[in-house]
């Protein structure tokens, strides 16, 4: 049995379903952000996001409370969360916001 | 908010410092102010990469920076120092001053050449000292407390930890009824929905649009585009996935209070709370248009670690990343690294941040006042 070592992370929001590592984590810690407790799956680099939750297909990744991107497919708790598994919210900031395509 | 001790101006604003300005309106006096810097070391000299020849836009904000800078409560006698042909008249800006503080105009061409600028400009320093010495700071509401915010250096830690800490304090000053400011504009794009949704009403709405539009129409016209500049390769690297993140990370610094309105570089704020200034995010041109825009002091977090001062408002660096206070502990303030090394509240980082306020306040010099930095950059339509 591996030994679960205890992982740092931070998660500002209640309604975040991923937290910033504060620490490198390696698959097998256990972490905890306002009463979540997740086993990380994967490496995940200081300062980048693990899942907290389950993120299914095409659903906000929150962050601050607010969407940051989109879910490119079902990403597991204690996921790595990153550009690899995360879409932007927009291509095109005047399209988003305008409802138009831009000149 | 408690109370604090300052020096109360004339036109009711109150400054934490007492600074002797001398203040180059062009180029062309930046020799004669230089002079005057290297023989009285407790004048602030500001000099100006340019101040001609510009177009209406950029002329504007020259001319109101400029004002603005002379009007901050942290300058107790100001001169401008112009050439006499420049676009932004020494003597008029005086004028416009009228008789907030103790205020000359110096134009080299008038007076008959750089030496006799130079021995006025040492007449003014003598009278100035002489009008300044004696002033007593007494005691003013927190609501007298004008606070700018700005990151810079920033790594994973900036978003996470020092810009949140810093909207605790900003939250806090708005709460006692005095002003806050956030700036960098371009860095709005991706969090602008959320600076909508606190702005006051329609009319600030529409101001922040247009803002955004001026500044994406324009990376257009050059065939770039400013919503693709972020998040950076060294962003990514640090775990920075999305432009919205990015964003978001930064606008923390303005906590969550309600957005008065939007302020053009030089603008003063027009009433209590918290205000949008539309200045770019190169660090001495953004605390540049907070002085200009009446701060007294400069929040400023940073995780890699910057030295970046103010002539005119006192720099607090805060920093919260382990690693930018090994590496240059000499240039942080407040050190809040222990919310990402321990388990430390960001509340808590707020009311430390907020005691380095009171005793920066109180004449402690910060490590930037300490270290000289005084870096300007004055605001232009180009510069992000």
């Amino acid at each position: 049995m591996p030994s679960e070592r205890r992982g740092r992370v931070l998660a500002l929001d209640d309604l975040d379903n991923v937290a910033n590592a504060l620490e490198p984590l390696e698959a097998g810690d256990r972490i905890e952000a306002h009463g979540r407790q997740v086993t990380v799956k994967e490496p995940v680099p200081l300062g980048h996001k693990v899942a907290l939750g389950a993120i299914p297909a095409a659903s906000p990744v929150i962050k601050y409370g607010e969407p940051i991107g989109l879910a490119r497919c079902e990403i597991e708790a204690g996921c790595h969360v990153h550009t690899h598994n995360v879409e932007v919210l927009f291509d095109d900031w005047l399209a988003a916001r305008t409802g138009t395509a831009s000149p | 908010m408690r109370k604090f001790l300052g020096y109360r101006r004339r036109d009711g604003r109150v400054g934490v410092r007492n600074h002797i300005l001398l203040l180059a309106t062009v180029t062309c006096a930046n020799r004669v102010v230089q002079r005057i810097g290297f023989e009285c070391p407790d004048v602030i000299v500001i000099e100006q990469a340019a101040g001609c020849i510009a177009l209406e836009d950029d002329r504007a904000i020259t001319r109101r920076m400029l004002l603005g800078l002379a009007m901050n409560p942290n300058v107790g006698a100001v001169c401008f120092v112009g050439l006499g042909c420049e676009q932004a008249q020494a003597k008029d800006l005086r004028d416009e001053l009228r008789e907030t503080k103790f205020a000359l105009a110096v134009s080299i061409q008038d007076c008959g050449g750089s030496e006799e600028a130079l021995a006025k400009c040492r007449e003014f320093v003598t009278r100035a000292r002489a009008h300044l010495e004696g002033d007593l700071r007494e005691p003013c509401e927190a609501s007298s407390l004008i606070l700018g915010t700005k990151c810079g250096g920033s790594d994973w830690t900036s978003a996470i930890a020092s810009n949140p800490a810093v909207g605790v304090v900003s939250d806090r000053v708005v709460q006692a009824g005095g002003i806050s400011l956030l700036g960098e504009s371009a860095g709005w794009f991706g969090a602008d929905h959320v600076l909508m949704r606190r702005a006051r009403d329609d009319e600030v709405r529409g101001a922040i649009m247009k803002v955004l539009r001026r500044l994406y129409d324009a990376s257009r016209h050059r065939g770039v585009r400013i919503d693709e500049a972020n998040p950076s390769p060294g962003n990514i690297a640090g775990g920075l996935t999305t432009l919205t993140e990015k964003a978001l990370g930064g606008i923390r610094k303005s906590g969550a209070s309600p957005i008065e309105g939007v302020l053009a570089p030089g603008e003063q704020p027009r009433g209590p709370g918290l205000w949008l200034l539309d200045n770019p995010s190169l660090d001495p041109a953004s605390v540049a248009g907070m002085s200009a825009a009446g701060a007294q002091v400069v929040l400023f977090t940073t995780g890699r670690g910057t030295p970046v001062g103010s002539p005119i408002c006192p720099v607090i660096k805060i920093c919260a990343s382990p690693d930018g206070m090994r590496k240059v502990p000499g240039h942080v303030d407040v050190d809040i690294s222990d919310i990402v090394t321990a388990g430390a509240t960001v509340q808590g980082g707020g009311d430390r941040i907020e005691a380095a306020i009171r005793a920066v306040i109180d004449g402690e010099p910060t490590r930037s006042e300490r270290l000289g930095h005084r870096e300007f950059v004055m605001p232009q339509v180009g510069v992000l």
